[in-house]
């Protein structure tokens, strides 16, 4: 096991003769990193559905499989069960390592586990009956919402419980930005939830109007930064130098793009609501505040791209870089976009069309869906202890996925733009050009089966992930100990001092 | 031994950056350089800084970018400008029986109103007129009148009730006479698959 060998130092530190053991858990990671595959398949696939809806109405079938009960269903999948699985994994595999110390509590971990895969099945349940706050992205009712209040303190004290218990002096930058997304998603889930319950699976939210609707956006937007950017980052620090072998970039880079992202981010969300009844001050803050965010954005992409410089070579090989690269581009891309969207008048064309749809996928299939497939190679051999069943198939996804992303946004940037471009248009006469909405319908219907076509070739390639993760596992080892290590029994251990004791 | 890369590891691209491990940054085994931020990464940020702090103050204390209510003021004097243009160019068109009856059973009219109805109304009323959604236009049965006023006043002012919208602000009253002309001109033409009557008989 290459990550886990001696460190060359080591040979050189005295044998202490008091030392402490200690052990990771790895069976946590092995459950979140299984859960990632298996929701990013279920939720992937009811995209496709309602990506094949829109253009074939037909597929609308019954009262619980039309498009507007199974879109939160894939918007709540694919964010919360797909890309929150797969940000635990990162966390729980990487914190355990950076801060040389196993998580605090193994009973925490799993209650962390099963409780979230629960409140994912009631998601799964309530959202196709119909039960929503229709909040965006909160769609889940007042007794979910509670069970995820619960499940995330569980997590967060586990996880704080690991940091104070850290054998490692400093703090890496990826448990920086873990802390910003614990502490933050908990404000935000909190803060835009607040309900009063009028019966078991109904309540209203306490903020009404304008102000419900800032609020909302205050969490939306922050929900794609603190669910789908931070944590994101935090994996990314930990596992593209680990998988190219390199040094971090820049660590003066890392510090000041990680506090002005966390600073900026939070500002901005009323770029959601421009041209809207809200107060025009607050829609230019919103704006203003996009536009400094870029830079720090594309802080966290220089510093992954500039740590493969030296490594480029690297990617021919491998999978697992391959699809970080491209993550990260596409990281870059939508956080340009982002801030381009904001302004003011570059949103009067891109609200309400397709255009937002080609930047969220932009986003959330290249940067979350391909940063978390190339943590999924690089984690499989390691906490299966075996080798990949087939790296050909592993190259396969990740031509057949950015054939994918590439279809489904541009189909998307077309149409969004066709859309805002015809419901703009006056004739001659200065009356609207198209005034009935279905004309500019028959206009972009092609686009939708491009669209489908992508999307479909993006599941195609998780299918294929998933049989190669079987294959692997089934070459597994049959016993999978903890790897144990040791290391001297004082506070401020140098953090070369480990030395390994037993490993598979 | 140093915490520095080996030569080996030292390589051309390194971009003018010194590369220098920090000491004592290691962490499960990933280090860290100790480069500056690219020159340009910094200028942009504080570029976009100097950037909102002109737009904020360009939109709410001095006035020159316009706000969202100037912004609308100034786009509805443009339109305004190419209406009245528009309006003088084309004199006004009076729908009356009289006028109306200039349209119905003329080539051209219903030529044109033949590729309206393509475009905004077989969506509801069928391609060939037979009825889906809204009425069949080819029999003789109608719920609002037969007379070429009844049919040019139903398109102009909608049916509400019914979801038939109104027509007066989106197609111009020739083109709406046009309409009228070409649904006359359907008048037994009995196309496949037509909706059962609604309405009174007219004969
Ligand atoms: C096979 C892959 C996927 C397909 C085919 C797909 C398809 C779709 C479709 C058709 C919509 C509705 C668009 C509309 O209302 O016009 C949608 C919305 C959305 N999807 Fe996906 N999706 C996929 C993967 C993902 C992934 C991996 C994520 C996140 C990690 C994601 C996040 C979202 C979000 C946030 C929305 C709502 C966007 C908005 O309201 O502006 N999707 N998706
Ligand atoms: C600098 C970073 C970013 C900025 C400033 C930004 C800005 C914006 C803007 C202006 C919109 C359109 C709002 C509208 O017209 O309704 C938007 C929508 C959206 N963005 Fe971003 N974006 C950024 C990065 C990202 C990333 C990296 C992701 C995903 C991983 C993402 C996910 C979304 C989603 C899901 C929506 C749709 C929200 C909805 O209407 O349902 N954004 N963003």
């Amino acid at each position: 096991m290459s990550t886990l060998s001696v460190s060359s130092s080591a040979a050189r530190q005295e044998r202490p003769s008091q030392v402490e053991l200690f052990t990771y858990d790895e069976q946590i990671v092995r459950l979140f990193v299984l859960a990632t595959i298996i929701w990013g398949f279920v939720g992937m696939l009811v995209g496709v559905i309602i990506a094949l809806q829109l253009p074939f109405p037909e597929a609308n079938l019954g009262e619980y499989l039309t498009f507007g009960r199974l879109r939160p269903l894939h918007t709540n999948a694919v964010i919360f069960a797909f890309a929150g699985n797969a940000i635990f994994a990162a966390i729980y595999y990487s914190t355990q390592r950076l801060c040389k110390a196993r998580m605090y509590s193994d009973l925490m971990s799993r209650i962390h586990f099963w409780g979230w895969q629960a409140i994912i099945v009631s998601a799964a349940i309530t959202l196709p009956l119909g039960m929503t706050t229709s909040k965006e992205y909160a769609e889940l009712e007042w007794p979910i919402d509670i069970a995820i209040t619960l499940v995330w303190l569980v997590f967060a004290f586990n996880f704080f419980a690991t940091l104070r218990r850290r054998r490692e002096r400093h703090m890496y930058v990826a448990l920086w930005f873990y802390i910003a997304t614990i502490i933050t998603v908990a404000v935000l889930h909190v803060g835009n939830s607040l309900a009063l319950p009028v019966s078991f699976m109904k309540s209203y939210p306490i903020y009404a109007g304008v102000q419900d609707a800032l609020v909302q956006w205050w969490y939306g937007h922050n929900a794609v930064a603190f669910f789908l950017t931070t944590p994101f980052l935090g994996l990314m620090y930990y596992f593209l130098p680990k998988a190219a072998n390199r040094p971090v970039f820049s660590y003066r880079l890392s510090i000041i793009h990680f506090w002005s992202l966390v600073f900026i981010y939070i500002w901005a969300g009323p770029h959601h609501l421009n041209y809207t009844a809200l107060p025009e001050w607050a829609t230019t803050l919103g704006m203003v505040f996009s536009v400094m965010l870029w830079m720090p954005s594309w802080g966290g992409m220089i510093n992954g791209l500039f740590t493969l410089r030296g490594a480029w070579h690297k990617l021919r090989d491998s999978a697992v870089l391959k699809m970080f690269v491209v993550g990260i581009t596409f990281y870059g891309m939508s956080t340009f976009e982002g801030p381009l969207l904001s302004v003011k008048s570059v949103n009067a064309l891109s609200h309400y069309t397709d255009w937002t749809i080609g930047h969220v996928h932009s986003g959330a299939l290249g940067w979350n869906g391909f940063m978390t497939f190339g943590m999924i190679y690089w984690l499989v051999p390691r906490l299966w202890r075996t080798r990949m069943w087939s790296d050909k198939m592993a190259n396969t996804h990740f031509w057949i996925g950015t054939i994918g992303i590439l279809l489904y946004v541009l189909a998307m940037y077309t149409s969004g733009i066709t859309q805002g471009l015809m419901w703009r248009a006056f004739d001659e006469a200065g009356r609207l050009m198209y005034p009935d909405f279905m004309e500019t319908v028959v206009q972009i219907k092609p686009m939708y089966w491009v669209r489908l076509i992508g999307g479909t070739l993006y599941l195609g390639g998780v299918i294929l992930m998933m049989i190669n993760v079987w294959k692997t596992i089934k070459t597994a080892p049959k016993r999978l100990p903890d790897p144990a290590f040791a290391v001297p029994k004082r506070a401020s251990a140098p953090s070369d001092g480990e030395q390994e004791v037993a490993t598979a | 031994m140093p915490d520095n890369p080996t030569p080996s590891e030292q390589t051309p691209s390194s971009g003018g950056y010194q590369d220098q491990v920090i000491k004592g940054h290691k962490y499960d085994g990933i280090r860290e350089y100790d480069n500056p931020m690219p020159g340009w990464w910094v200028a942009i940020f504080w570029g976009s800084v100097i950037f909102a702090g002109i737009y904020v103050l360009g939109v709410h204390v001095f006035d020159f970018i316009d706000t969202y209510e100037e912004d609308l003021a100034e786009s509805l004097e443009q339109l305004e400008t190419v209406r009245t243009a528009y309006a003088e160019a084309n004199p006004t068109f009076e729908a009356d029986p009289a006028t109306l009856a200039e349209f119905v059973g003329e080539e051209q009219a219903i030529e044109a109103g033949a590729q309206t109805y393509a475009a905004v109304c077989a969506s509801c009323h069928g391609a060939e007129g037979g009825g889906s959604i809204g009425p069949n236009l080819t029999d003789n049965y109608w719920v609002h009148g037969n007379t070429n006023m009844d049919m040019f006043n139903v398109i102009t002012d909608g049916v509400a009730a019914k979801g038939m919208p109104p027509w007066d602000s989106a197609l111009s009253p020739e083109e709406r006479a046009q309409l009228v002309a070409f649904i006359q001109s359907l008048e037994g033409t009995d196309p496949p698959n037509a909706k059962e009557p609604q309405g009174e008989l007219y004969e």
